[in-house]
């Protein structure tokens, strides 16, 4: 049980100093399920704030898999699928279209995603919650 | 002549078998709510020896498999994740294909794929549940290591992605059977169509340098390029073309016009669109913008340049043999219009030969 433990311990450790990329834990997924409103986008060390009609959106993650999110104030509901051994959230809007968004980070008051979409892959997306 | 031979077939073995490398899956537990069932036992059923072949970070080609083989490795991480209680009911999981891949897809991203076909079975052989997912990944064109090391963690990926999507289903096939005739229906099996997505390999991406002669009524004309497309079995595939061309008036129609010569010096920027007929042949559609310079010398010998924007579309054909190195073969016809101060259209068939690598 102890080997295990610490098996488990080093492994999280390792991880994100080998990929650079982090394992999103149990724990974090339930932080997930929470409102986060869009704060900010950055690329390399570049902040870019949200255009006017961009003000306001946020995205919901509900306890029973399915979302809410407005974008540029226009409303989408769906399911998702959330995988932490990938670390990203797999959204599915009610037409069936599939967004993928990797975890980047988060905590109680932040999220970062990074949307699999070719055109800004390589943008993050900061979230703060409204705690 | 005898030590010669036995060097020979060493270097030509090593030269055409790739290395064999190694991985492992890293234990690291994902929790699954309400959990009601443990995997009991993992059964390779694939054709493959290897998990696939894909560069490592000294862009060497290697053949990947499990250092403890398929079945055990699964069962390890499967014993882990979904712990055996008294109460779980026992899984059997049968592995069709487990198959990575990775190749670059556009000029500047590569993709890493996990592929994999599952299938559920209960104690008493029934099958229950199937999945076929793919579990990719898009990267910067450069980032082989990151890709390399991160091969296990798709893996993973992809079995968690099987295991949830078979929670899911059973909780939706009990909640149907419950309320349809309010008894568990153990025997049906939940076949959802988007589950199970058909392999279809991750194309090669072809560069191609290639150099074409054009001639018309008009002009006689040569043109370089480097084109670039990940090879794939869709409709349409959209290559990344590069080029830069030249071509002279014919002096009879030069002439005419009042010049004793004219040169034309053009870069080419535009779309064209290949349709993959049988592997290694193409058909070349395309339009582009060709822009550049037109130098003239008229019969008094006065110098006089003229600036050059067209539009020109091609028609034609694309033999590449060999996927890996080889030559390539084309052959086509143009029509092209742009502001010359000589011949404003003209059309005209083009031949081209290169080298893909």
């Amino acid at each position: 049980m102890k080997i295990y433990i610490w098996v488990v311990i080093i492994t999280n450790f390792l991880i994100p100093s080998v990929t650079g990329k982090t394992q999103v834990q149990q724990s974090d997924t339930n932080m997930l399920f929470n409102t986060w409103f869009l704060d900010t986008y950055k690329i390399e060390s570049m902040e870019f704030p949200p255009n006017k009609r961009e003000k306001g959106d946020y995205i919901l993650f509900d306890e029973d898999m399915t979302y809410t999110s407005t974008s540029e104030g226009k409303v989408e509901e769906g399911t998702f699928i959330l995988n932490t051994s990938g670390a990203y959230v797999l959204m599915i809007d009610e037409k069936g279209d599939k967004i993928k968004a990797y975890i980047i980070s988060i905590s109680k008051n932040s999220l970062i995603l990074k949307y699999d979409i070719d055109e800004i892959s390589d943008i993050e997306v900061h979230y703060n919650s409204s705690i | 002549m005898k030590k010669v031979i036995p060097i020979l077939l060493m270097f030509f073995s090593g030269a055409v078998c790739f290395s064999q490398t190694t991985i492992d899956l890293k234990i690291v537990p994902f929790e699954i709510e309400n959990q009601d069932f443990y995997i009991d036992k993992v059964i390779d059923n694939r054709i493959e020896v290897n998990l696939g072949v894909v560069e490592n970070s000294s862009y060497q080609k290697v053949k990947l498999s499990f250092e403890n083989g398929m079945a055990t490795t699964i069962q390890n991480f499967m014993d882990v994740v979904l712990p055996k209680t008294g109460d779980r009911v026992p899984i059997t999981l049968k592995v069709d294909h487990l198959k990575i891949e990775e190749s670059q897809t556009s000029i500047d991203k590569r993709t890493a794929r996990v592929y994999i076909e599952l299938y559920f079975y209960a104690e008493n052989g029934d099958e229950l549940y199937k999945i076929a997912h793919y579990e990719e990944q898009g990267f910067p064109v450069s980032s082989l290591t990151e890709i390399f090391e991160t091969h296990e963690q798709r893996i993973r990926a992809a079995l968690e992605y099987c295991l949830r999507s078979y929670i899911t289903a059973q909780k939706e096939n009990t909640t149907n059977s419950l309320t349809k005739d309010k008894m568990l229906d153990n025997a049906s099996s939940p076949k959802d169509a988007s589950t199970f997505e058909t392999y279809v390999s991750l194309g090669k991406w072809f560069n191609m340098l290639t150099y074409r002669r054009m001639t018309d009524k008009y002009n006689e004309g040569w043109n370089v390029s480097y084109t670039g497309f990940s090879d794939h079995e869709k409709d349409l595939i959209i290559p990344f073309v590069i080029g830069y061309g030249q071509s002279r008036a014919k002096s009879d129609i030069v002439q005419e016009r009042g010049y004793s010569f004219a040169d034309s010096y053009t870069l080419g920027f535009g779309f064209n669109g290949y349709v993959k007929i049988t592997p290694g042949v193409y058909v070349d559609l395309g339009l582009s913008v060709p822009v550049g310079l037109e130098v003239l010398r008229d019969l008094e010998d006065r110098k006089s340049t003229n600036f050059l924007i067209g539009l020109r579309a091609n028609q034609g054909v694309k033999i590449i043999p060999w996927k890996e190195y080889g030559i390539v073969i084309g052959a086509g016809l143009f029509q092209q219009w742009q502001t010359s101060k000589v011949i404003n259209k003209n059309f005209g068939f083009a031949l081209e030969i290169g080298v893909n690598f």
